[in-house]
């Protein structure tokens, strides 16, 4: 899962793949507030969960974001 | 009623009229003088150029001195307007504004007397970033009914007066402005025929932009607000994620009304509420970044009179010509929204600001 996250993050937002590591945070790679809103939209829209933008912005970190993903594909 | 009398009513009926549609006749858009750019902002409070340039593409905005207020600038708009359409008197005016001079009574008739019309019919129409849309609807609704020939609609805002100067997530935003159109009765197939009209609101997120104090729920609650309570409150976040998605959606639906695809949209105006949204959501709609209009960068988001102004820049500017099939859509607090389709008629759009390169 951590993977396909980090190609939506390469793909849709530009960032370069040796910058993107589990403990990075939203910040760290660049995504302002209104960036975290396009990435939790793409995260609904390719990974067919749901999750908020208040969701992606209060876990900032990227292992976390992706552990929840995870729960989230588990229950449903 | 027996049948002789039927027949007779039947053959009193009138001949069924041609449908009748309600054309753009005029267009402006006006912007008080004094201008405030990131540079002065970045000077009281913590931002920077860079950063409101980046998040909202707005480099300058404008505010009124002083002393003036909505009035002056929707009557400056409205007299272009008419101007524009050569055209010296209307059967109604309406105001879109989110910023009335007061809250009792409203600001239209005092627009109407200060441009000479006389006792026509005047209201203001609250529906704050998307009251140009429902202004025009409304327009539309009248003139398709008989109810006028000639309408002026006006959307003009002093956000100045409720934006809190030191909120660094507004200040950078709003700025003042007014702009109008003209619209008279005509034939549905005529450029500037205004096309299906779409409008949608969720009253449930009422709490994603408001101003809390000064209004009847504040004031029944019986308790003294704090000043921060008369000044706008936006969730800029979640303000983005319902403004791309609604504006999608109400874009989707006028385009299938229309009986457009995608494809023969020539040019996409978007309220102006920030340029990543407008980007975002013509993105989602397949809409080329070049056929997307854009002024936000010199007046930022002027709420009502957003739209028109933006077309009036526009069609100034020569990126607006006759029969370009042009794609409108706004949001704004409410939450309300909007989208509709028109072709661009020829005529003079007039505009007057004074911009900084």
């Amino acid at each position: 899962m951590f993977e396909k996250v980090k190609s939506i993050l390469t793909a849709g937002f530009q960032v370069p793949a040796d910058q993107i590591a589990p403990d990075s945070t939203l910040d760290d790679l660049g995504l302002d507030s209104l960036a975290t809103v396009e990435f939790a939209l793409a995260l609904e829209k390719d990974l067919g969960v749901e999750i908020s933008d208040d969701e992606v912005a209060d876990l900032e970190r990227l292992d976390k974001i992706t552990a929840l993903i995870e729960r989230r594909l588990q229950i449903t | 009623m027996n049948t002789t009398d039927r027949d007779d009513m039947t053959a009193a009926r009138p001949t069924i009229r041609r449908a009748r549609s309600a054309v753009l006749a005029g267009i402006s858009g006006w912007v008080p003088p004094h201008t405030v750019t990131n540079a002065d902002l970045s000077a009281r409070i913590d931002t920077s150029d860079e950063w409101i340039r980046t998040r909202t593409g707005i480099s300058q905005r404008h505010r009124v001195e002083p002393g003036l207020a909505t009035r002056e600038l929707a009557s400056e708009a409205g007299r272009l307007a008419l101007k524009s359409a050569a055209c010296d008197q209307v059967d109604a005016v309406i105001l879109a504004t989110t910023t009335p001079d007061r809250v009792c009574p409203g600001t239209a008739p005092e627009v109407a007397a200060e441009l000479g019309l006389g006792p026509v019919a005047a209201h203001d129409l609250s529906a704050v970033c998307a009251g140009f849309l429902y202004a025009l609807a409304s327009a539309v609704g009248s003139i398709a009914a008989g109810l006028a020939d000639r309408v002026l609609i006006i959307g003009a805002e002093t956000f100045s007066t409720i934006v809190d100067p030191m909120d660094r997530g507004t200040a950078i935003i709003f700025g003042d402005a007014a702009g109008a159109a003209v619209l008279r009765a005509g034939d549905p197939d005529e450029p500037g025929a205004i096309g299906p009209i779409r409008l949608g609101s969720d009253g449930t997120r009422s709490d994603l932009i408001q101003v809390p104090a000064g209004g009847a729920r504040q004031r029944s609650a019986g308790t003294e607000p704090d000043r921060s309570e008369y000044y706008l409150r936006m969730q800029g976040r979640k303000v983005y994620r319902h403004a791309k998605e609604r504006m999608v959606e109400a874009s989707r639906e006028v385009l299938d009304l229309s009986g457009w695809r995608v494809g023969d949209v020539d040019r996409f105006a978007t309220h102006q509420a920030n340029a990543r949204i407008s980007e975002a959501v013509a993105e989602e709609l397949g809409v080329p970044r070049e056929q997307v209009l854009s002024n936000i960068e010199h007046v930022g988001n002027t709420s009502a009179a957003s739209l028109p102004l933006l077309l009036a820049d526009a069609a100034s500017a020569g990126q607006l010509r006759p029969h370009d099939r042009l794609l409108l859509a706004a949001f704004g607090a409410g939450l309300v929204w909007g989208a509709a389709t028109l072709t661009w008629p020829d005529i003079t759009a007039l505009s007057v600001h004074t911009y900084r390169d």
